[in-house]
C-alpha cells in the first residue's frame, strides 16, 4: 500500500508537513504540504468589523489568539481606550486559549511519544489518571473561551472597543472556584513534564516576544511593535506555501519556552514554584524540546492570572462592555502572544473603515527556521542513531514546537 | 465488528476536527465503540483503510488535497463532509476563481507558481452521503451522526433556519435590531450560538434549503447597499446554487 497518499504526512502536528532527512548532506528538510488561504486577499474592500471574524478562521487551535489581534490592530489604527474591565475579560479569554491550546498540544500530540502510546485516547485504559487530566485541563480552557468568549472554537463576543455580550458575576465566580480546583492538575502537569528524558540538545538561539508594545529579544532587540517588518524578514521559498522568518539570516524563536527564557513578565507565586522547584532547570537552557515543560508551566501561571483578572473584575464599580470610537482613514498593527508566541496582525483603512490592506505574521512562520536548525544540528551530533531513531527524534521535536501549519499558509 | 471510522483534513483550520477532541468525555464513549483506523491529527498508525466512516474535513486546494479525497471516497463506505469548508467551500472559497489567482500573486509575490486549485466544496471532487456544516461545526451534531451510524439509522438534519433554534432561546430580534442578521435564510443546527451572545448570523450552515435568499437580498441591499449585501451573502454561500441564483456573473 506505499503508493497510499492516506497515510503519508507527519501525524500529530496542526497541519500537513512532511519531514525529508538528507543523510549525505545532514540537512533536514520539513516541507509543507497544505494549500494556500490568502486571508490577507479574503478581507479586502470588507468593512473593519469582519476582520477579527474572517481571521479567526485561520486556526481552529487558536482562533481567539487571532481574534485578539486583529482587534488589536484595529483599536490601534481607531485610537480605541478600552477601560480596565475589558482588558480583564480580554485577559481571562488570553488564558483560556493559551490553556486550551498547550493542554491540546501537551497532552493529545506530544505526550502520546513518551508514554509509548499510538494517541492519548488509549492512555483511557494505560493511564486512567494521565488522561483525566488531559481531559480536565483541555475542558477548563474550553469554558475560559466559551463562558467569555461564547464558543470554544472561534469565539462570537469580542469585538472592537469590547464585548457584545459579558457573563454574569455568578458565572465568573464559579469559574474562578474551578480555576482554584484544576491547580494542582496542572502543577502535576508539570512534574509529569519535567519527568521525561528529553535528547539532550544546547544551541545558542535569539529568543523573542512582544511585551508591552515591544519587541524584545535576548539579544538587545528592543523595538516598537509596528517595525515588526524591519524586525526580522520573511522569505518566500520556491514550493512552498509558507514563509520563513529570519533575523540576519538565522532563525529565532517564540513561544513559551522564549517567554519563560525572557523572564520579562515575573511569574506568579505558583508557576515560580513550578519553575524553581519541580523542573530546577536555570533558563535559558537552549534546548527546544523543553518547550513542552515551559508551555506546563505556563498552564499554571494562566490559571493564577485568569483567578487574579477575574476577582479584579467583579471588584470594579465602573464596568463598561463597550466602548465608543470614531472611524477614520488610519492604520494600525496590533500583536498578541498566541500559544505558539508573537503573532501579529496589521491593517490599513480608508475613511469608512473599508480594509484596504492587511498583514498577518504568524508565530510558525518565525519558528521554521530555528526548527530546521536545530534538525540539522541534532542529525550531526546524534549521527550514531540509526536513521529510524533520527527520524523519530526529529519528529518529536518538530511536535516540541507545537508547529501550527495551518497558520503558517494563512 | 466496530465500524471503522477515518478523519482527514485538507486545506483548513482545523477547527472541526477540533470539536472532536472537544467532545471530550464523549470522544471517549465514541472510540469504545469504534475503530478510530486513521486519524493524522489525533494518532499515529494509521490504516490506509477500508473504513466504514470517513469524514473529511476542510478544502481540497493542493494537489496531494484532491487525491487524498479521491482515494478516501474509493476506501469508505460513508463519507461525511465535516464542516463548512468540506461541505461548502468556507470563507476561503468566497472570491471566485479570478481573484483567488490574483490573491496568491499579492500574497506570495509574482515569481510565485503554485499546483494548486481554487478552493471548492468536496462534493466538486466526489459523492458525499452526509453533511455536516458549520464553521465550526456543532459537536452535538457530530455526536448525532455517530450516534446514528452505530445504531444503523440515519441521522437527523436540521430542516430549518438558524431563526428557529434563536427564538425558542427568547433571544432579541438582531435583524429587526438593525444587525445584518442572516438567521431567517440559513440552515440551523447550530443551536443559534452566535445571536444567543449578541452575534448577527453570519450564514456559516450555508443557505437552507427553499428559503427565501431572494428577499433576504433585497432586504439587505435596501438597507445597506448592493456592495454589502453581496459581500454578506457570499462569504458562506458563494458556491452554493442559492447564491449564483442571486448574482450569477462571477467575481
Amino acid at each position: 500500500m506505499s503508493e497510499s497518499v492516506l497515510t503519508h504526512y507527519i501525524c500529530k502536528i496542526e497541519g500537513h508537513g512532511d519531514l525529508k532527512l538528507n543523510f549525505k548532506s545532514g540537512k533536514a528538510k520539513l516541507t509543507i504540504d497544505e494549500g494556500e488561504r490568502l486571508f490577507e486577499q479574503l478581507v479586502l474592500g470588507r468593512p473593519y468589523e469582519d476582520a477579527p471574524f474572517i481571521t479567526a478562521r485561520i486556526c481552529g487551535i487558536c482562533p481567539t489568539a487571532h481574534v485578539l489581534a486583529s482587534i488589536s490592530a484595529l483599536e490601534a489604527a481607531f485610537d480605541v481606550r478600552v477601560t480596565p474591565n475589558i482588558i480583564n475579560l480580554r485577559k481571562i479569554l488570553h488564558a483560556g486559549q493559551l490553556i486550551q491550546s498547550h493542554a491540546l498540544h501537551l497532552f493529545f500530540l506530544a505526550l502520546p511519544d513518551y508514554m509509548s502510546v499510538a494517541n492519548a485516547i488509549e492512555l483511557h485504559q494505560k493511564n486512567p489518571e494521565v488522561y483525566r487530566t488531559a481531559i480536565a485541563l483541555k475542558k477548563l480552557g474550553d469554558k475560559l473561551t466559551e463562558i467569555i468568549g461564547g464558543r470554544a472554537v472561534h469565539p462570537v463576543t469580542p469585538v472592537v472597543g469590547g464585548f457584545l455580550s459579558v457573563p454574569t458575576d455568578d458565572e465568573l465566580r464559579l469559574l474562578a472556584k474551578e480555576l482554584e480546583s484544576h491547580m494542582h492538575m496542572a502543577l502535576a502537569t508539570v512534574e509529569l513534564f519535567a519527568g521525561f528524558r528529553y535528547p539532550n540538545i544546547k544551541r545558542e538561539t535569539e529568543y523573542l516576544r512582544v511585551f508591552d508594545g515591544r519587541i524584545i529579544s535576548n539579544r538587545g532587540l528592543d523595538t516598537p511593535l509596528e517595525n515588526y517588518a524591519y524586525a526580522f524578514k520573511e522569505n518566500v521559498r520556491e514550493g512552498s506555501q509558507t514563509k520563513y522568518g529570519t533575523r540576519d539570516g538565522h532563525g529565532f524563536v517564540v513561544g513559551s519556552l522564549a517567554r519563560l527564557s525572557l523572564n520579562s513578565e515575573s511569574l506568579h507565586p505558583k508557576a515560580q514554584y513550578a519553575l524553581d522547584k519541580i523542573w530546577g532547570k536555570k533558563l535559558p537552557t537552549y534546548n527546544s524540546f523543553h518547550n513542552n515543560v515551559a508551555q506546563a508551566i505556563e498552564i499554571v501561571d494562566l490559571i493564577e492570572t485568569a483567578i487574579e483578572n477575574i476577582n479584579i473584575y467583579l471588584n470594579d464599580k465602573n464596568r463598561v462592555m463597550r466602548v465608543p470610537f470614531t472611524i477614520k482613514e488610519s492604520s494600525g498593527a496590533g500583536a498578541i502572544e498566541a500559544p505558539r508566541g508573537t503573532l501579529y496582525h496589521a491593517v490599513k483603512l480608508d475613511e469608512k473603515g473599508n480594509i484596504t490592506l492587511y498583514d498577518i505574521v504568524t508565530p510558525t512562520v518565525q519558528n521554521l527556521v530555528n526548527l530546521e536548525e536545530d534538525a540539522d544540528w541534532l542529525m550531526k551530533e546524534h549521527s550514531g542513531l540509526t536513521e529510524e531513531k533520527l527520524y523519530k527524534e526529529i519528529e518529536m521535536l518538530i511536535r516540541a514546537y507545537d508547529p501550527c501549519i495551518t497558520c503558517s499558509v494563512h | 465488528m466496530k465500524p471503522k471510522i477515518a478523519i482527514f483534513d485538507m486545506t483548513d483550520c482545523e477547527g472541526c476536527e477540533l470539536e472532536f477532541i472537544n467532545l471530550r468525555e464523549k470522544l471517549t464513549s465514541i472510540a469504545g465503540q469504534t475503530e478510530i483506523a486513521n486519524w493524522r491529527m489525533g494518532s499515529t498508525n494509521n490504516d490506509p483503510g477500508p473504513f466504514d466512516v470517513t469524514f473529511i474535513e476542510g478544502t481540497p486546494i493542493t494537489e496531494k488535497d484532491i487525491e487524498v479525497v479521491k482515494q478516501a471516497r474509493a476506501a469508505s463506505r460513508l463519507i461525511v463532509s465535516l464542516g463548512t469548508c468540506a461541505d461548502l467551500g468556507g470563507v476561503q472559497s468566497w472570491i471566485g476563481e479570478t481573484a483567488w489567482k490574483k490573491g496568491v500573486k499579492l500574497v506570495y509575490g509574482e515569481n510565485y507558481k503554485t499546483t494548486s486549485k481554487a478552493p471548492k466544496p468536496i462534493s466538486y471532487y466526489i459523492d458525499v452521503d452526509i453533511h455536516l456544516p458549520g464553521c465550526p461545526v456543532n459537536p452535538n451534531e457530530i455526536a448525532e451522526v455517530l450516534g446514528a451510524i452505530l445504531a444503523g439509522r440515519k441521522p437527523t438534519e436540521a430542516r430549518f433556519p438558524v431563526c428557529l433554534e434563536c427564538k425558542a432561546k427568547e433571544n432579541e430580534c438582531l435583524l429587526l435590531a438593525g444587525k445584518e442578521c442572516l438567521g431567517p435564510v440559513t440552515k440551523g443546527g447550530c443551536e443559534a450560538v452566535c445571536p444567543s451572545r449578541g452575534l448577527r448570523c453570519w450564514g456559516c450552515f450555508g443557505a437552507l434549503r427553499g428559503g427565501n435568499t431572494r428577499a433576504m437580498k433585497n432586504l439587505l441591499t435596501e438597507k445597506y447597499g448592493k456592495e454589502r449585501a453581496e459581500q454578506l451573502l457570499a462569504i458562506f454561500y458563494y458556491q452554493q446554487n442559492e447564491y449564483k441564483e442571486l448574482y450569477p456573473k462571477e467575481k
